[in-house]
């Protein structure tokens, strides 16, 4: 039986369910009266960067090849008694899909009829794994033909060249797709042995978010969970050494753009916390980079106005227990003047510190968006998905935004920010 | 639900109301619709990128947007998007709705006030936008049209459909060319606002759950020294086939070929067998369900991906897929091979029952979401339908095998384009 814990936000008008099987998968209902639509999102904590661990009760370290975690997303769709997935959720107007992040791998599907039949559906094929010779080698093509397509994506080939000066070690410098050479090892046996470990229920959450009665869903899915109890002991997870420094400080790429475009970003030297505290960071990190590199910004006019950045450019915070940076993305005909100009627009600011008055209304605009991100059921979910496994809850923001103060955010911008922790990624025209 | 009104302000000038209380944003955009040309679509395109920078009252960027941030952080986008061969500037703010906001907080009004003022208080001096601002914005503008390249399997789709279409206006691209760009002066661009403000139907959208007398008021204020005399939004053409189908070949510097087959169908979003084209499309190339995506990427992996669209206004459909340049050949054969499977009545009872569902599920996740409800209902206007979302899904219930059967004998195959390596040749 699954009892649900009801949590609410009055502001939002919202009710988040919340609850832990016996099994130990998490489980979080959101229902949103009004919609037509519903989602629901089944994941597991197994993404690219989970590529050396030990499963739970054994001393011995597993080492991964990469891009398993996104060969096993495919192969999950492979059914024993040879039915297609996609056909089932068909049959019931719903649009399925699956992801998988440096972080998590997610199956979930929206539909605006039948939402039972399509969550057995969801919660029955994910637990039905079944991996043979020829779908494995079947898959190879296929994947294959999916990395060609992220080599000629400036975009990913930016943020992966980025990623890869940043990290001496942590996985999250590998592909998530892993290499052409590095799938060609993936066996049935590699996929069962990640599947039993990863996809245990302990391991995983179930998000659904929609038109949808969560009492009334509650001996559904606990009648279609197969395991019953927890497992004991818990996977350890290895990400190296990193250290402080960064691997490179440029990293260039020829691709077929029309403009250069660039990733300047800046190395977390304070990591290896979750939780509530973590979402402090994200947050200082998001009211910091809006007063540094937003509009709003003497630096961002500069830019802008002196034609450095053509068309704009977007800040945004990676907050993860192990690691995190803050990035600026955009193109320029000169990335190096715009890092020059970057850094020093960050002295000039950290010398006089950050305004109440600033502050304030980006507090105003934060608190906004908080609301609006509610209107669309698949960012709430994908969030969700995103903050569950680093101990975060949906309606944290408005105690944790309350908690900062003026010098949090000033000790944060004075220590974050240093050039000699910076990573430039250029791609360049041919 | 939601309630959809309209009102007809003047000639020209019309609002709608989407009403519901489903969201916690409300969204007011104005949208004004020009004939897609050569003269007018870059004009037109660096008119809202100048406008978005400034008004008589926050002189820049960064005034703009210290405004919206203590607005809760509403949003101010103005850009062109064009729906067949009408090219429409759109400013859209989008405001947490008074509701969700703490006691004593209101927005909507201020926001609505604040779209009014950047669309009709422009900062203008001496009949001239501000030269540094339409300087930069020009290079901005041609840098946003150079990069179409960047994404090659959507700039696969555009060459297919420009050369398709190079005779008609359908080829002109919503941001129009860099030369034309080059040519504009802060005053040329001020005659276009001019001609833009007194020469176009006006569409205003709200949506969500605001005060709608008080916004009628307001707009009627705003409005009352405006008078657009054109009441009829630009005539979108069919696109008119060549005779025989023909093959063109590019090459750029890329791992993974692309192919696009443009297909011609004649049929426009008002003659009553559209529904069953939809159903056509949804089958043959739209989704995991379709005819595409089963053979031609999962049965006989010979591509990444594969899907079909509707060209809605032009009478036209699109296949996109991403493939091995050597199997260029194979992918074609099975593309065509399942246009015939469609023409020949080869569906079956699943294919047809989740095709409908499949179209059904997507109108009404649309409405799960505003921007993309008030685009629907711009579209309904543009294309003079007026169908609802509701009767939208009415229609497509109603659409049998036999009406599909019936479109397949209409639909052929026009042109072919592939995007391969440089150094990529078929295997002989």
């Amino acid at each position: 039986m699954i009892q649900f814990t009801k949590h609410e936000d009055a502001t939002l008008k919202e009710c988040l369910y919340t609850a832990t099987h016996d099994s130990g998968l998490k489980i979080a209902i959101m229902p949103k009266r009004g919609y037509s639509k519903s989602y629901a999102v089944f994941g597991t904590h197994f993404g690219s960067v989970d590529n050396l661990f030990t499963s739970p009760g054994k001393t011995e370290k597993t080492a991964l090849p990469d891009g398993i975690a996104h060969f096993l997303e495919h192969k999950l769709f492979e059914q024993p008694d040879g039915s297609n997935v996609f056909e089932s959720y068909a049959k019931h107007g719903a649009n399925a899909n699956a992801y998988t992040s440096f972080h998590v791998t997610a199956y979930l599907f929206e539909s605006t009829q039948d939402v039972e039949e399509n969550l057995g559906i969801l919660l029955d094929f994910v637990q039905k794994p079944y991996f043979t010779d020829e779908n494995v080698a079947k898959e190879q093509g296929i994947i294959g033909q999916e990395i060609g397509m992220y080599d000629d994506d400036p975009d990913w080939q930016l943020m992966m060249g980025f990623l890869g000066g940043m990290y001496h070690v942590h996985p999250v410098r590998i592909d998530i797709a892993g290499s052409v050479e590095t799938i060609s090892h993936i066996t049935k046996e590699t996929l069962y042995d990640c599947y039993h470990t990863f996809y245990n229920l302990s391991n995983m959450c179930l998000f659904i978010i929609g038109d949808v009665d969560p009492n009334g869903l509650s001996d559904f899915i606990d009648e279609r969970l197969l395991q019953k109890e927890k497992a004991e002991g818990e996977i350890k997870r290895f990400y190296g050494d990193e250290p402080l420094s960064v691997y490179q400080k440029e990293v260039r790429k020829k691709l077929d753009v029309s403009v250069p475009m660039f990733m300047l970003g800046f190395k977390d030297p304070d990591c290896g916390y979750n939780g509530r505290k973590l979402l402090k960071k994200d947050l200082e990190l998001s009211i910091i980079s809006e007063l540094l590199f937003g509009k709003t910004s003497e630096l961002y006019t500069k830019l802008y106005e002196g034609g450095y950045i053509l068309g704009g450019m977007d800040a945004e915070s990676a907050c993860e227990e192990a690691y995190g940076y803050v990035s600026l993305t955009g193109e320029s005909r000169q990335p190096e003047i715009v890092r020059d100009m970057v850094f020093e627009g960050i002295k000039k600011v950290q010398e006089t510190g950050l305004k109440e008055a600033d502050v304030m209304r980006v507090r105003r605009a934060m608190t906004g968006q908080y609301i609006k991100q509610f209107n669309n059921l698949n960012a709430v979910a994908h969030q969700h998905m995103a903050q569950v496994f680093n101990n975060i809850s949906l309606f944290d923001f408005p105690a944790v935004m309350q908690e900062i103060t003026l010098e949090d955010l000033n000790n944060r911008l004075r220590s974050y920010f240093d050039p000699e922790r910076s990573v430039l990624s250029v791609i360049e025209p041919q | 639900m939601n309630k959809y009104t309209t009102y007809e302000l003047k000639k020209g000038l019309t609002l709608h109301h989407i009403k519901t209380d489903q969201f916690k944003t409300v969204s007011v955009g104005l949208h004004f619709h020009r004939p897609l040309s050569y003269e007018e679509a870059s004009k037109n395109a660096l008119l809202t990128d100048v406008m978005r920078r400034g008004n008589q009252k926050f002189r820049d960027s960064a005034a703009v947007s210290r405004y919206l941030q203590a607005l809760y952080g509403a949003t101010f986008h103005a850009d062109v998007r064009r729906k067949g061969e009408d090219q429409i500037l759109s400013y859209v703010v989008s405001t947490v709705a008074d509701a969700y906001l703490p006691e004593n907080e209101a927005c909507t009004m201020q926001a609505v006030s604040f779209l009014y003022d950047m669309v009709l208080c422009p900062l203008v001096e001496n009949e001239a936008f501000l030269k540094d601002y339409v300087e930069q914005e020009k290079v901005n503008l041609i840098n946003d049209i150079e990069a179409l390249i960047n994404d090659k399997r959507s700039y696969a789709v555009w060459r297919l459909i420009e050369e398709m279409c190079k005779n008609e206006p359908y080829s002109i691209y919503e941001l129009g060319r860099a030369c034309d760009v080059q040519a504009i002066t802060p005053e040329s661009l001020y005659q276009q606002y001019k001609k833009v403000l007194s020469e176009s139907p006006i569409d205003i959208f709200v949506t969500g759950d605001a005060d709608i007398d008080a916004i009628i008021e307001l707009t009627q204020k705003r409005f009352a020294e405006l008078a657009p005399n054109v009441a009829t939004y630009p005539k979108t053409n069919l696109h008119t086939p060549e005779g025989e189908a023909r093959e063109f070949v590019e090459s750029y510097d890329i791992s993974q070929a692309k192919l696009s087959i443009g297909f011609y169908t004649g049929i426009e979003p008002s003659d009553p067998r559209y529904s069953a084209l939809m159903v056509y499309n949804s089958i043959f190339g739209s989704g995991a369900h379709s005819k595409l995506f089963n053979n031609v990427r999962e049965k006989l992996s010979l591509c990444y991906y594969a899907s079909s669209r509707l060209e809605r206004y032009k009478g036209m459909m699109v296949v996109s897929s991403g493939i091995e340049y050597q199997n260029k050949e194979k992918a074609e054969a099975e593309i065509y091979a399942q246009v015939e499977a469609m023409r020949k009545g080869d569906i079956s009872d699943y294919e047809f029952d989740v095709s409908v569902k499949s179209i059904v599920n997507s109108l009404r996740s649309l409405g799960d979401t505003g921007g993309y409800l008030a685009d629907y209902y711009l579209g309904q206007a543009v294309s003079g339908t007026n169908i609802s979302l509701e009767e939208q899904c009415d229609l497509i219930l109603k659409v049998t095998k036999e009406d599909v059967i019936q479109i397949a004998q209409a639909i052929r195959p026009e042109l072919v384009y592939v995007m391969k390596g440089h150094n990529q040749e078929v295997e002989q």
